[in-house]
């Protein structure tokens, strides 16, 4: 149909045609809803065999196995106990431009409740909580110290810190760090715990006559580190990965987002959803 | 109206369902008949079987064709603290499927509904500011929640079974656990200074419970929704309170429309609308509710067991199996975020009383609870 009659295929939009509820606003949703899950689920069971099942039971025999990804113009698939197939609505599919409304009798009062919330417009406007493509970035806090600090984050006064109490946390994350470069600078020691280059300033006279210089003037220029280390170097761990508060807390933040949606995910493959916390999604 | 944004975190009530019952290690897929026993009692085992359930699916069989399911919801709302310290209080919306018939029973957390509080101030716009709140946002969270499932419920989802044809599964909300406040909330009626009781029949308080309350006319399903219907598309135009007094005076229902209602089989077939509204047994018992359906049971039981066929055997025999029954029902009367642990359906008509008792008895022993909402909040 569309390649012989190109243009009497109604579920083509026709070159300049353009759909009157198609707003501005509503231009990027259409694109939006084209996005759709598709849950794919295999298990080992006897269905192969080609044994009946009992129309009243129905026992898988192991725990079934869920592999969820995106997938465009896909219809929505659950499998289990059977197989259904969610249906899609043509504009999520792409072959309607628009999400048209449908016939509404007006002796139904079973569809004129429906089409009068439809017509709301929380319908478009509900949107993923944590999209999928969340799990596939990589953690920020992927250092022990990192680590703590997110765990003392999440975990601290049972209810985690608030937003402000983050902040804070964060600040008191730099003070400390920056008091102990200075301290470190002034012991001679590099931020990462070796020598720094003392051995090589102080020569044979050992650790005990080394005189640490008064200011950062002082120092010369053989003190600092020979490898090439930068600004950067000299700067705290959690300073370095996250340089003001605001990006600590928008990591925490992203980091939650991202390990709900492992878990959602974890969850779906392990234990096919009979038990373990429930999340929204 | 002001502007006030409110957010309504929820899934998809069809493919949480659907989900469910793909995850279920044993499933019932159509409801069980098992008539009566040996002594002339009516048999029941699960919510599943009950004669709603068989009705609903006599219906349900008629425009999807002999192939096809129903995937049994129940949900229940009620408010729960989700802060430590005691302060926040939010609704979760738990969702359960009677098909799925496993050890552990699954409640699932399918969205929660903010907490509104109390009037403050005493004027016109924040007491329309608390209606709209209490209401109208409710009812727009219901919507978006069943939306899917609205359309799902009359095409039905296609499944397929392995070694079988394809069978339409059709899903219908079969209870709905609340207390009174939130039930009133949900189907759109008058939280006080009702005239009638909310029921399945246009009882007036003043006679309900006695004998001239007896024989009233069942409730105008129909009649009501669409008055309410009329009455939110005016009040969407003009909100004057004027306009909308017939609601009141007639139905007690205020001007907005049951979102569920958009659900197959509860405005429409057997307008299960008002039946489908169930209880906790426990939350009513803290509330104090069976302490005073327990004063009215000794009268009631004498009248029952006078008769020397009683079930149970004379009076005194009938209380003793049912104080060992509710000692059975070990279990610790606190409250907490957990979904309802003992459902039991609605009797709203006094002379039912006893059949529902039996009907309560026997959907104790069906429903466990579960810690998944506990889990949830965790989160």
């Amino acid at each position: 149909m569309a390649v012989k009659h190109a243009r009497r295929n109604r579920l083509v939009v026709p070159p300049g045609f353009f759909e009157l509820p198609l707003t501005g606003e509503n231009a990027g949703r259409n694109q939006a809803t084209k996005t759709v899950a598709r849950i794919t689920r295999r298990y080992e069971s006897d269905a192969g065999s080609g044994a009946p099942v009992s129309p009243a039971t129905s026992t898988p025999t192991t725990a079934p196995f869920i592999h969820e990804e995106l997938d465009e113009r896909q219809t929505l698939l659950l499998g289990g106990v059977g197989v259904f197939r969610v249906p899609i609505h043509g504009s999520a599919r792409g072959t309607l431009s628009e999400r048209r409304p449908p016939n509404v009798f007006l002796t139904s009062t079973f569809l004129r409740i429906r089409a009068y919330y439809e017509a709301m417009p929380a319908r478009i406007q509900a949107r993923r909580l944590v999209p999928p493509s969340v799990v596939k970035q990589q953690s920020r806090f992927n250092t022990p110290l990192l680590q703590e600090a997110l765990k003392f984050c999440l975990s601290a006064g049972r209810s985690a810190l608030s937003q402000t109490d983050q902040r804070s946390l964060a600040a008191l994350f730099h003070m400390a760090e920056s008091g102990d470069v200075k301290r470190q600078r002034r012991d001679g020691r590099r931020i990462d715990g070796r020598l720094w280059q003392r051995r090589r300033l102080c020569g044979d006279a050992g650790w005990g006559h080394f005189e640490a210089p008064a200011s950062r003037a002082d120092v010369p220029h053989e003190m600092e580190p020979a490898d090439g280390a930068s600004s950067q170097d000299r700067m705290g761990e959690l300073e370095r990965e996250f340089p003001t508060r605001s990006s600590f807390l928008a990591a925490v933040l992203g980091e939650k987002r991202r390990v709900l949606a492992k878990h959602i995910l974890a969850r779906n493959a392990n234990t096919g959803g009979r038990s373990g916390p429930l999340v929204l999604l | 109206m002001e502007e006030v944004v409110h957010l309504f975190f929820s899934r998809d009530l069809l493919l949480v369902v659907l989900k469910l019952l793909c995850d279920a290690g044993r499933a019932q897929l159509w409801v069980e008949q098992l008539g009566a026993g040996p002594d002339g009692t009516l048999l029941r085992s699960v919510m599943i079987n009950s004669d709603d359930s068989l009705e609903e699916e006599a219906h349900g069989s008629g425009p999807h064709g002999s192939l096809s399911l129903d995937l049994e919801e129940l949900q229940f709302m009620d408010e729960s603290v989700v802060s430590s310290s005691g302060e926040h209080y939010m609704y979760p919306i738990l969702a359960r499927v009677l098909n799925v018939r496993d050890r552990a029973v699954q409640w699932v957390t399918v969205g929660y509904v903010s907490h509104v509080g109390k009037l403050v101030a005493r004027t016109a716009a924040a007491r329309r500011r608390a209606s709209h709140s209490r209401n109208r946002v409710l009812q727009r969270y219901l919507a978006v929640l069943i939306r899917r499932c609205g359309y799902a419920i009359q095409a039905g989802v296609p499944v397929e079974f392995p070694g079988q044809s394809t069978l339409s599964a059709v899903p219908r909300l079969s209870g709905h656990v609340t207390d009174q406040l939130a039930e009133r909330s949900v189907f759109c009626l008058m939280g006080n200074e009702c005239e009638f009781l909310f029921s399945q029949f246009m009882v007036l308080s003043d006679v309900a419970g006695g004998a001239t309350g007896v024989g009233v006319e069942p409730c105008d399903v129909t009649a009501v929704l669409e008055t309410q219907l009329d009455g939110a598309v005016a009040r969407d135009r003009d909100l004057r309170n004027s306009l909308r007094y017939y609601l009141r005076n007639e139905y007690n229902a205020l001007a907005f429309v049951p979102a569920i209602g958009a659900v197959w089989g509860l405005a429409t077939d057997n307008k299960n609308i008002y039946k489908i509204i169930s209880f906790d047994l426990l939350h009513v018992w803290k509330m104090g509710n069976m302490r005073m359906v327990a004063h009215r049971c000794l009268p009631c039981l004498r009248v029952a067991c006078y008769v020397q066929d009683a079930r149970l055997g004379p009076l005194g025999e009938t209380l003793e199996a049912l104080h060992l029954r509710a000692w059975e029902m070990v279990h610790l009367n606190v409250s907490s975020p957990k979904p309802p642990g003992y459902v039991g359906s609605s009797f709203s008509v006094p002379i039912q009383f006893l059949q529902l008792f039996s009907e309560i008895s026997l959907s104790c022993g069906i429903q466990q609870p579960s810690d998944a909402a506990v889990e949830t909040h965790r989160i």
